[in-house]
């Protein structure tokens, strides 16, 4: 058996183990060992085994992932998101889908103190759902939109997902989280902009508030949305003022959040201290699982000479750019259905990353369109993460089927977005740019 | 050659690198190696560098080509004081006067003299192919360094056995820092210097925000040895192991070159474009601060002590000292 | 002996909680160690000695040491839109299977990963930080401690599919609900 046979075989086999319920991170440990006997012997694959862990492991840089984890957790416990929410209501709830168009603002906004998609739209169902149903929205619609405006959180910074796609494809992750930051912004304004259209069209969808709130209490309602832009100023404060340097940024990050929770809950007991770091390690060694065993699928894919392979003919094959583009972006779609995001980054990476790189496009630009992409598939059937803690969070007050059912015109915006990120890749690339 | 259809079996070399392809004088000269030994062997040797740590990370190249995952690689020593004792002598001298040329010559000449350096790698199956010797060091700051008093209290990141002994003899304050966050760290004042050579402050864009290059001589630094798996070496044939033998000198040639050309190139530019100022301090005062130290002292003693319990003669062991120093 | 096998399990359960507790204050750790090296290097010129180093070593026992725990609560993420649509029986043949070779894969990593670590010790190898030196080899070690952990927990499930035909049955109905970031 030739080594790109192997390489071939390793794919399927990978593909197949995840298809019949294997841990992902087994399947790609277990598939880059097997084949690392295979191409070389066992001794040599134990020994990369043996060192790997380790090299990762103990990377510095790699700290802000448990960091931005827990500070998103006390971010929650502060009571951030649900100050926002409140504004956010009093603001826009008038305006036709205006609690959704309040969740929508709250959650990218919240986005600012939290890394996690699925968190963000745990939190915000749990907030905003009960409500919005009450007031007769559409259940399929209401859930829909706040599973979409959860992917806004990894979007802008922190977000462990890019600190997952630096790690991968060893990208600058300082200029990684800048690079997302104006997408973010768009993103939520798009999705904005299509529940406004949405519930114009249909206001049956998602009818407008028919409280009224006076200018005082508006005026009023700002003061809590102070939490959050006191951890931004405190965060950029740090970094600008020479006390952080970005690694020491989700440290710095955590520990104002955990103050906040602190005070907000009036003590410990309030905030679940045990149970914050247990979630956060839990999160934490789920990641580095997939980000190992996506490493060790790499380094089989490099040795069998397959990303060498489909490099070559995708790069030198004649194919125009935009039909790799979008091969590219229909892999991902299509994968994306199948798995949550980092297992997604972990698998497709070794390959699409020195393809794209290849054909010239920026490591940066890339990093936040495929972290795009993966928050597609992070709300697509049949397994969409954050449609599944939609549900789940909302226990009966809505089914699966009504949530899938009403992602339409979100899949169509996130459409909307991918094509603005290739017509101005600037949005990506020039803020980190400036660094 | 399966073109002309006389199928001659050419041999492949895995060489893991964990640099990034782009821009380094280093992998620059490890592609001229490549392109020489296809030509000198006359297509009978190919090397496949697979860059950026994707066969294996700096920590993980000794072990990979020990254990046969990659045939060779670049081993940083500095990374591993602790497994490659003997060949880890120059990042414990600090300051010293050698030139990057200079120290290239040296390390493969105790290579070539002093049987105890190639044993230390053989005990891991590592054969030493090329070496990769660092340009001379100084530091970039943020702020100028005038006069050497200058340097009380201000933040410099160091790394290794020797460099924050030095560093605080000049009553500067040590910081260990990755070098990616060197850049974020000057620009914001949380380090006023890194120590760095003129490459190293171009390939992170240190210049950008910090203005100052001082001057002094602490001496060119070491960096990295090529090696490859014994085994495999010894598996070549004759005249393949000749192709191999031939490019350690010729490597360091083309290497120095290159880094000529690049050093020259960013001091016009640097001159020039007024980006950075290069401020020479005088060179026996500053000798004498950082040797007159008791702690630069005992970083120096200490490798010896460790070569010899690393199965070194003492006789061996004070010669490298003095080729070092003197 | 399906009893007594239950109350290993369970009390095997209630360790792998107790290390992912202290990778827990492991990752409070680092945050403080984070937050006072940046303060004592801005407020008076002293960078904790060794901060890098210290927030490496915890790092290694912050991430390691709740791999079994993070299994045990299925929270490895695992797709099953397919295996959901299959018999009870067949769910729980692939869950031994994949129990098997999590086995196997992990006992090889343990093996592979103490080798290391024993390398390191017995050569002493140290942390050069700038100001103090330690061993390398407890993080080094605590790599392989966390992949046992899981190991054993893989073995165990293993154990547990093989033996009891509903075994831990009801994980299957919310295993949609995994993942979380
Ligand atoms: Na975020
Ligand atoms: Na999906």
């Amino acid at each position: 058996m030739s080594d790109l046979t192997i390489g071939f075989l390793g794919v399927f086999a990978l593909l197949g183990s995840i298809l019949l319920g294997a841990p992902i991170m087994v399947a790609l440990t277990a598939v880059g060992f097997a084949g690392l006997i295979l191409l070389s012997n066992f001794t040599a694959a134990l020994s990369i085994l043996g060192t790997l862990y380790y090299s990762i492991v103990s990377g510095f840089h790699f700290s802000v992932i448990p960091m931005f984890l827990l500070m998103g957790f006390f971010a929650m416990r502060a009571g951030i998101g649900a100050d926002l929410f409140d504004a956010c209501t009093k603001w826009l709830g008038r305006l036709p889908g205006g609690l959704a168009l309040a969740s929508t603002g709250a959650a990218a906004a919240f986005g600012a103190a939290s890394g996690s998609s699925v968190g963000t739209a745990t939190l915000f169902t749990k907030l905003a759902l009960p409500e919005m149903i009450n007031r007769g929205y559409d259940r399929g619609f209401a859930a829909a939109s706040i599973a979409i405006a959860g992917t806004l959180a990894v979007l802008i910074p922190p977000s462990a997902l890019m600190v997952v796609y630096g790690i991968l494809t060893n990208s600058s992750i300082g200029k990684l989280l800048i690079a997302g930051i104006l997408p973010g912004i768009v993103f939520s304004l798009i999705i904005i902009a299509t529940i406004f259209i949405v519930s114009i069209i249909n206001p049956k969808k998602a009818p407008a508030d028919d409280r009224i709130y006076t200018w005082n209490e508006r005026l009023w309602s700002l003061r809590m949305v102070g939490p959050l832009f006191l951890v931004i100023a405190i965060m950029l404060g740090g970094l600008y003022g020479g006390v952080f340097t970005p690694t020491e940024a989700g440290g710095l990050g955590a520990l104002v959040t955990f103050f906040m929770a602190t005070v907000r809950q009036r003590g410990f007991r309030g905030i679940e201290f045990g149970k914050t770091l247990l979630d956060t390690v839990v999160l934490t060694a789920m990641i580095f699982a997939i980000i190992i065993g996506g490493l060790l699928f790499a380094r089989f894919l490099a040795l069998s000479g397959v990303s060498g392979a489909i490099q070559a003919v995708l790069v030198d094959g004649g194919f125009s750019v935009w039909t790799v583009v979008a091969m590219v972006t229909v892999i991902y779609l299509i994968l994306g259905m199948l798995m949550d995001a980092p297992s997604l980054l972990a698998i497709s990476l070794p390959i699409t990353h020195p393809v794209m790189i290849g054909l010239g496009f920026d490591p940066l630009w890339f990093g936040v369109y495929v972290i795009v992409l993966a928050e597609i598939g992070a709300i697509t059937p049949p397994v969409g993460i954050n449609c599944f803690v939609v549900k789940g969070a909302a226990g009966d007050l809505v089914t699966l089927e009504e949530i899938f059912g009403a992602l339409t015109p979100f899949i169509i915006a996130s459409f909307f977005m991918l094509a603005i990120m290739l017509l101005f890749p600037q949005i990506a690339l020039w803020l980190p740019g400036l660094m | 050659s399966s073109m002309t259809g006389v199928a001659a079996a050419e041999t492949i070399l895995k060489w893991g690198e964990h640099l990034p392809q782009c821009c380094s004088m280093y992998t620059a000269a490890a592609d001229w190696a490549v392109k020489e030994t296809a030509k000198r062997s006359k297509g009978d040797l190919k090397i496949n560098i697979t860059y950026g740590g994707v066969l294996a990370t700096v920590g993980e190249i000794p072990s990979a080509i020990e254990n046969g995952v990659i045939d060779m690689g670049n081993l940083v020593t500095p990374y591993f004081p602790d497994q490659f004792v003997i060949n880890n002598a120059i990042p414990f001298f600090w300051p010293q006067p050698k030139s990057q040329q200079q120290l290239g010559e040296l390390m493969l000449k105790w290579h070539k003299e002093i049987p105890a350096f190639g044993n230390e790698l053989a005990k891991y199956k590592l054969r030493l192919i090329a070496v990769r010797p660092l340009p001379p060091y100084g530091l970039i700051c943020n702020k100028p360094i005038r006069t050497l008093a200058d340097f009380k209290g201000k933040r410099i990141r160091t790394f290794g056995p020797a460099l924050p002994a030095m560093i605080e003899a000049l009553g500067a304050v040590s910081v260990g820092m990755p070098d990616v966050e060197a850049y974020e760290a000057l620009s914001n004042n949380i380090l006023d210097c890194s120590t760095a050579d003129i490459a190293l402050v171009d390939a992170f864009k240190l210049q950008e925000v910090a203005k100052y290059f001082i001057d002094v001589p602490m001496g060119a630094s070491w960096g990295h040895i090529i090696v490859m798996n014994t085994n495999k070496y010894a598996s070549l044939s004759a005249d393949q192991k000749k192709v191999i033998d031939s490019l350690k000198g010729d490597h360091l040639t083309e290497l120095l070159r290159l880094f000529r050309a690049k050093e020259a190139e960013l001091k016009a530019k640097w001159a020039s474009t007024g980006s950075v100022e290069v401020i020479k301090l005088p060179a026996d005062e500053f000798l004498k601060v950082t040797l007159g130290s008791p702690k630069v002292q005992a970083v120096r003693a200490s490798w010896k002590t460790r070569a010899i319990a690393a199965g070194m003669s003492a006789a061996e062991a004070e010669r490298v000292v003095n080729d070092i120093n003197n | 002996m399906r009893q007594l096998f239950l109350k290993i399990y369970d009390c095997y359960g209630k360790s792998l909680w107790a290390f992912a507790m202290v990778a827990g204050a492991f990752t409070f750790a680092i945050m403080c160690v984070i937050d006072a090296n940046a303060l004592t290097r801005k407020l008076f010129n002293w960078p904790l000695p060794a901060a890098l180093e210290i927030t490496q070593a915890l790092l290694v026992g912050a991430i390691m040491l709740p791999f079994a725990f993070t299994q045990l609560k299925r929270q490895h993420v695992s797709t099953v839109f397919l295996t959901s649509n299959l018999s009870p029986t067949t769910r729980r043949w692939l869950h031994l299977l994949w129990s098997i070779v999590g086995f196997l894969l992990f006992a090889a990593v343990t093996y592979g990963t103490y080798q290391y670590a024993l390398r390191s010790y017995r050569m002493n190898e140290q942390i050069w930080g700038a100001a103090i030196q330690f061993a390398i080899w407890p993080a080094k070690m605590a790599v392989s401690l966390g992949t046992l952990l899981i190991t054993v927990q893989f073995l165990l499930d293993a154990i547990g599919f093989a033996l009891i035909a509903d075994f831990r049955a009801k994980d299957d109905e919310n295993a949609e609900l995994q993942g979380n970031v």
